[in-house]
């Protein structure tokens, strides 16, 4: 299925690196993917593995070590011309975390949404930029008054539907949202999902979802990369990922996703990943497509030993299938 | 199975003054805490989940009060207390006395008169004194003088004095403390009285009252170890005051128990760790210590207040499994605050769902799960992304919770409500019983009420969930 699509964005072999004078810290690790149009991809990892990094390095906040970024068969990253800089700015649209600290709390909500729109002169005239804005407004459920209201005066839900307005408002075709409903409560959690969704369906937006709740990113997204230390440990589609995970990692995050039933939960077990588990020594590992759309970073050894297991879960469902 | 009541709550009511507004935060919520227990208290945001355990420590902001109910905290060794009586304490109960049957005079009811005798007045006389010996110099006399009115007061209006009644009049200002010998009449100077007072938080306002449950006796675990923790410390030095002050240990020994502490809360390399400060430890490990001060005096009750919000799924699940482990081993009380249900499936026995201020919902943690009766527990379950069909749309409760400033008529989730009746609207629903267990609190129990099927989308939630789980290598037994 992958091959037939469009790819929008493809990350080649990048590697981030912060560096504060002599000490470095490798944030990213020769990390590749590609994202097809109209998808949602998601990126899972816990604090720290770099996934927010890898966001920010899309929306040309984070500089690349190495590798580059192509967006559109352009490469996006490093030293590229003003003008195609605003492009990139202009079509990738970045939703963040915190939906208190990432409004400016000393304008107004009609100024925030149109920022965007006052830097590219995206209107023609005063009422057609009021107009633009209204609609993302009322696109996201806020109503057309709420834009001469300050940010202060709306609750977590609602700002956070301010951050996405802002950001549809550009009409961007591709979006990165970095943990857009970590902050919310259930139900407003709920709604913005399905507001996301919708969108994606009416323009036919294309996802990167930074997200630490699997259960939510099973839901929404179509593939999903593991991200551990700086280094996607395994990537396929969702379902594929949550039914056969194959990484030790994978397999204790998906463990440690509580269920939400009494029964099945009480009787789960932990499992817990330190990496010691590898032998790297000798036998380098390597990212390798070990099944049509199921990539894995493994050694030799390993791949066999995946392999195998792959083989085995076939050969199970045609019995399964066979009853 | 009987079991042993550690906590019972009384149409308990919070109120907020908010910029010259009355705020109700908590209103009207009967329940129990059993000793052992975990119990999972679930809602919103802004449902008051964190206000009611607050009131449990004493520790509502400065422009919260208990307007209404009461705390009663079974605890032995509280209970039992001794007084000691000082001329002033005998000035009060003579006093306190010649009040009481100068009132009695003019009673004009005989029927309370024949319960109202002098040796009743006289009991009630000493158990005045002996609640108001705790309160300081100066208090003293403020409660004394409330008392005797109230009593007086109420004597005079012909009032029947029964136990229960007294009781009741009695909290208005402070808790009750009584002697243990019923037949102790006559307060002398220097005597030492052995008494039993009824504890209830509601009541307690003295901070040396506090200090004697608030960590001691039931403990909290906040949800932000960052803020909970004094970045300008060290971690031992945190971990041993608590010790120290609680349990009155010298310093070496302290500095002992706080390192086998930390071990047990899963620090490797306890020793060397001791010094250091919280910066350098990561947000999982700052939880583990948040944990080990809250454990450092063993408490009976441990309040984890969305102890893993801030943490990831691996941490989380860490943290849940050691507060698990350390609960078998120090066998303490837990109550959980969290809106996750997952979280909740994993440690609770019972589950209380609470919104707009009152519970609504409360029963067994199967009972919520399997067998749900309240619309808002429905929605809360159906809102699970694990239910829901990939690329439909998820469940999302419709509208926002009611203001609380204002008096909410009727059930507060009816505007929300897809299976609100009429009566909703006007009537608050009483709770409804359906399991000795289970409760809730709406009219759809009502026999009266149409029968209505809970949504298909939450029946048969074991199965769908096992479905949807991978079950391989993650059950002890799988499938």
């Amino acid at each position: 299925m992958p091959n037939n699509k469009e790819v929008v964005l493809s990350l080649k072999n990048i590697n981030i690196v912060f560096k504060q004078g002599k000490k470095k810290f490798h944030a990213v690790h020769d990390c590749s993917f590609d994202i097809y149009k109209g998808e949602t991809f998601s990126l899972v990892g816990e604090s720290g593995s770099g996934k927010t990094t890898i966001g920010r390095a899309i929306v040309r906040i984070n500089q690349l070590e190495s590798g580059e970024i192509i967006y559109k068969g352009k490469k996006i990253s490093g030293q590229i011309p003003k003008e195609e800089d605003r492009q990139v700015i202009r079509n990738i649209q970045m939703i963040f975390q915190d939906p208190a600290s990432s409004l400016n709390e000393r304008a107004t909500v009609d100024y925030i949404v149109s920022e965007g729109l006052y830097n590219f002169h995206l209107y023609k005239s005063e009422e057609d930029r009021l107009n633009k804005v209204t609609k993302a407004m009322e696109s996201v459920g806020l109503l057309p008054e709420h834009i001469t209201r300050y940010p202060h005066e709306f609750s977590g839900g609602q700002r956070q539907r301010i951050g996405i307005a802002r950001s549809i408002v550009m009409e961007p075709e591709f979006i990165v949202a970095d943990e857009p409903i970590s902050a919310l409560d259930v139900s407003i959690r709920a709604q913005v999902l399905n507001l996301l969704k919708q969108f994606q369906v009416e323009r036919g937006l294309t996802y990167l979802f930074i997200a630490h709740d699997l259960s939510v990113v099973r839901f929404i997204s179509d593939r999903i990369a593991v991200i551990h230390k700086g280094r996607i440990v395994e990537l396929a589609e969702s379902e594929e990922l949550f039914n056969f995970p194959l990484h030790p990692y994978t397999h204790s995050l998906m463990s440690a996703i509580p269920i939400p039933d009494p029964i099945l939960e009480k009787k789960k077990k932990l499992f817990t990943y330190d990496g010691s588990e590898h032998d790297y020594s000798v036998d380098k590992p390597s990212w390798v497509e070990i099944k049509p759309g199921h990539f894995i970073f493994a050694n030799e050894k390993e791949k066999e030993i995946y392999k195998k297991k792959i083989q085995e879960r076939k050969i199970h469902n045609e019995e399964f299938e066979k009853k | 199975m009987e079991r042993k009541k550690l906590l019972t709550i009384r149409h308990l009511d919070v109120k907020f003054n908010v910029r010259a507004r009355i705020l109700s935060a908590i209103r009207d919520i009967t329940m129990e805490i059993y000793e052992g227990e975990n119990i999972a208290i679930v809602g919103e945001s802004g449902s008051g989940k964190s206000v009611l355990t607050k009131t449990f420590t004493g520790m509502l902001e400065s422009n919260g009060v208990i307007s209404h109910g009461k705390i009663i905290y079974h605890n032995k060794e509280l209970e039992d207390t001794s007084v000691h009586v000082d001329p002033l304490d005998v000035y009060f109960y003579k006093q306190i006395k010649k009040e009481l049957l100068e009132a009695l005079k003019s009673c004009t009811s005989e029927e309370a008169k024949n319960l109202n005798t002098p040796e009743r007045l006289n009991t009630l006389a000493v158990d005045l004194m002996c609640s108001i010996d705790r309160f300081p110099f100066f208090k003293k006399f403020g409660a004394f003088f409330k008392l005797k009115k109230i009593f007086s007061g109420a004597i005079k209006d012909n009032i029947l004095l029964t136990d229960k009644k007294i009781d009741r009049l009695i909290a208005k200002v402070t808790f009750k403390v009584s002697p243990v010998d019923k037949n102790y009449v006559l307060p002398v100077k220097g005597d030492n009285i052995k008494a039993v007072c009824t504890i209830d938080l509601a009541k307690i306002k003295l901070n040396k009252d506090w200090q004697k449950i608030r960590g001691v006796r039931i403990a909290t675990v906040f949800q932000d170890p960052m803020t909970s923790l004094n970045p300008i410390r060290s971690i031992g030095s945190q971990i041993t005051e608590v010790i120290i002050k609680h349990r009155g240990l010298s310093n070496e020994e302290a500095k002992k128990e706080a390192i086998s502490l930390m071990e047990k809360v899963g620090i490797i390399d306890a020793a060397k760790r001791f010094n250091e400060y919280s910066f350098q430890y990561s947000g999982g490990m700052r939880q583990r210590i948040v944990i080990a001060i809250a454990l450092a005096c063993r408490p009976q009750i441990l309040i984890c207040d969305e102890p893993t919000t801030a943490l990831d799924v691996t941490i989380q699940a860490q943290i849940i499994q050691l507060i698990k482990d350390l609960q078998k081993e120090f066998g303490f009380t837990t109550i959980y605050i969290t809106h996750d249900l997952g979280v909740v499936a994993s440690v609770a026995d019972r589950v209380a769902v609470i919104y707009a201020g009152q519970i609504v919902e409360i029963g067994k943690v199967e009972e919520i799960y399997y067998e749900p009766k309240h619309p808002y527990t429905w929605a809360l379950l159906s809102s699970l992304p694990q239910l829901s069909e990939k690329g439909s749309e998820l469940f999302s409760i419709k509208g926002t919770p009611p203001s609380l400033y204002n008096e909410v008529k009727g059930d507060a989730f009816a505007p929300r409500n897809p299976y609100a009746l009429k009566i909703d609207f006007v009537e608050e629903p009483p709770m409804f019983e359906v399991t000795p267990t289970h409760f809730a609190k709406t009219w759809l129990l009502d026999p009266r009420a149409p029968k209505v099927e809970s949504p298909k989308i939450i029946h048969d939630l074991h199965i769908k969930m096992a479905a949807k789980a991978n079950l391989e290598g993650v059950m002890d037994d799988a499938k």
